[in-house]
């Protein structure tokens, strides 16, 4: 099968889960389009290496960490002066909007850890190689991300007030 | 050994999952054009440079080059031109710098608008009436919630000469609503009754507060006056699309994914729809259904092909906002009923939800109010 079939195959098979990474990571729509289009066009350009020596999958969260980590941005995404909260449109079904708040508030790397810990399911050995930082690092990372989600939320994950 | 918090943060982060937009079906080809964006962005300067080109629709085809991956950046007739009436200029903030949130029109001349204690703030403390002449609030309800209020970011509803809301807090360890009203022309607030749960979707029907319950689902009424809210025949399990069409949306997990409102039932007549034509990660309003870049209508016809993708089905089920190769806002208005595509030039990411009346976005220093209800 040639590069660009095996890479189209990739792309077919695994963007949608990369989308939802990208957007547990983010939690932005956009943001979570804009970072798997733009670590799938570095793949792309590293196809031929990445397949012979890592797990495409694998550079391709680890590239979108690291972006998101950057506060990476397309182009400068001005925000609204009056930036209205989620409003129970057809997205808002359950009771995550406290966990999606709470999670808005933490340092973008905590998020990274928490998220890749806890919805990737990654151990703390690989979650220190998608960053590139030492498993301490991820280890007091994960601590103070958690400590911070605990004590916004309660157990079930609804905000305390 | 993972303790309760951190296994619902495990299935928590499930659900927010469950919220990403789709991989469009050309995403390859976009990947492979992302490359000459700078090029795209040069042609629609000269575009713009030599003046808009009008159009009311635009198909994407993927060509073989890199070149033809994506379609010359057509540009759309601003929709200050094609809806002046629907249009409204207003301040971006409060007069004293609070934020806020346009609920919808109280009527053609006046907005509904929540005010938030700070940016950072979800619960709204107050409810104004803006005159978009003006650009002036006159805030109708100063609003309180009950102590031990967990839930606090409702949306009003207007109807009836009524504005109607909610708030929701355990009581001996079961969540409880709280639904409040208050006169549309300003007023005190008042608790009118309480119901176990609490309401995702409020809607005021024929001196009726309706709305259906988070999670479980199913639909219930109370008179606008207060009194014993009961269950609604037949709505069991089922979530507001519009009402009166109930039907499941796609928020769990684990199960398979499945057309979003793929059967909708019209709880006042007993019509069903169903949407045959359409695959899983679909998601449908009453008369459409959108999956990526494809919208057409519940049994396939009039199916096609928009400038790019939309993340949400229609609101009102005729409005989807749309975002471009060569941008990354949503930056077009498309009216399903018409055809008509318009541009919005929107300095921020503009959203709109199924039932959303009308559409905000900032340009420069003020915000840009969209009656959807007044475009013909």
């Amino acid at each position: 099968m040639r590069d660009e079939d095996q890479f189209e195959k990739f792309v077919a098979g695994r963007a949608d889960a990369l989308l939802r990474f990208g957007y547990v990571l983010s939690g932005d729509p956009h943001d979570a389009a804009d970072l798997v289009q733009e670590a799938l066009a570095r793949l792309r350009g590293s196809w031929a290496r990445v397949q012979r020596k890592d797990d495409p999958e694998s550079y391709v969260r680890t590239t979108m960490t690291r972006l998101h980590v950057r506060a990476w941005r397309m182009r400068t995404r001005e925000r609204p002066t009056a930036e209205p909260p989620d409003h129970g449109g057809p997205d808002v079904y359950d009771e995550t909007s406290d966990l999606s708040d709470a999670l808005a508030r933490l340092p973008r790397r905590q998020r990274a850890v928490i998220v890749l810990r806890y919805y990737t399911g990654l151990p703390d050995e690989e979650i220190a190689a998608t960053l590139g930082v030492s498993q301490g690092t991820v280890r007091s990372q994960a601590f103070r991300g958690l400590a911070r989600l605990r004590g916004e939320l309660q157990a079930d994950g609804v905000r305390r007030r | 050994m993972r303790d309760e918090f951190e296994r619902n943060l495990e299935s928590g982060l499930r659900l927010i999952a469950e919220r990403a937009p789709v991989a469009p079906p050309d995403l390859t080809t976009r990947i492979r054009a992302r490359r000459t964006r700078a090029w795209w962005w040069r042609l629609l300067a000269a575009a713009l440079t030599t003046g808009a080109v009008a159009g009311t629709g635009s198909i994407v085809t993927a060509g073989g080059s890199v070149e033809r991956d994506v379609p010359p950046p057509a540009t759309y007739r601003p929709i200050e031109q094609v809806h002046p009436d629907a249009l409204h200029e207003i301040p971006a903030t409060m007069p004293d710098g609070r934020p806020y949130y346009v609920v919808g029109m109280i009527d053609r001349g006046h907005a509904l608008l929540q005010s938030f204690p700070d940016k950072r703030a979800h619960q709204p403390d107050g409810l104004w009436s803006l005159d978009v002449a003006t650009g002036l609030p006159t805030r109708l309800v100063k609003v309180s919630v009950p102590k031990g209020t967990v839930v606090n970011s409702w949306t009003a509803v207007i109807g009836g000469g009524r504005l109607a809301w909610w708030t929701a807090r355990r009581v001996k360890g079961k969540m409880t609503t709280t639904f409040f009203t208050a006169p549309v022309t300003g007023g005190e607030q008042r608790a009118i009754a309480e119901a176990p749960g609490y309401p995702l979707d409020l809607v005021i029907d024929d001196g009726r507060l309706i709305w259906t319950r988070s999670g479980t689902g199913g639909a219930y009424e109370m008179p606008l006056t207060g009194g014993t809210p009961r269950p609604i025949e037949n709505t069991e399990g089922l979530h507001m699309l519009h009402w009166p069409w109930l039907g499941r949306p796609a928020f769990r997990p684990n199960g398979p994914s499945i057309v979003e409102f793929a059967e909708i039932v019209n709880v006042l007549t007993g019509e069903r729809r169903t949407a045959p034509a359409w695959e899983p990660a679909t998601s449908c309003s009453i008369t459409w259904c959108v999956r990526g870049d494809h919208v057409g209508h519940r049994d396939g016809t009039a199916t096609r092909v928009s400038p790019n993708w939309a993340i949400r089905p229609p609101a009102l089920d005729r409005f989807l906002l749309l975002t471009t190769p060569w941008s990354n806002r949503f930056h077009l208005l498309e009216d399903l009923t018409t055809g008509v595509i318009t541009e919005l030039n929107p300095d921020d990411n503009p959203s709109i939800h199924l039932r959303a009346t009308t559409l905000t976005y900032r340009r420069g220093d003020h915000m840009v109010l969209v009656d959807l209800t007044a475009i013909d």
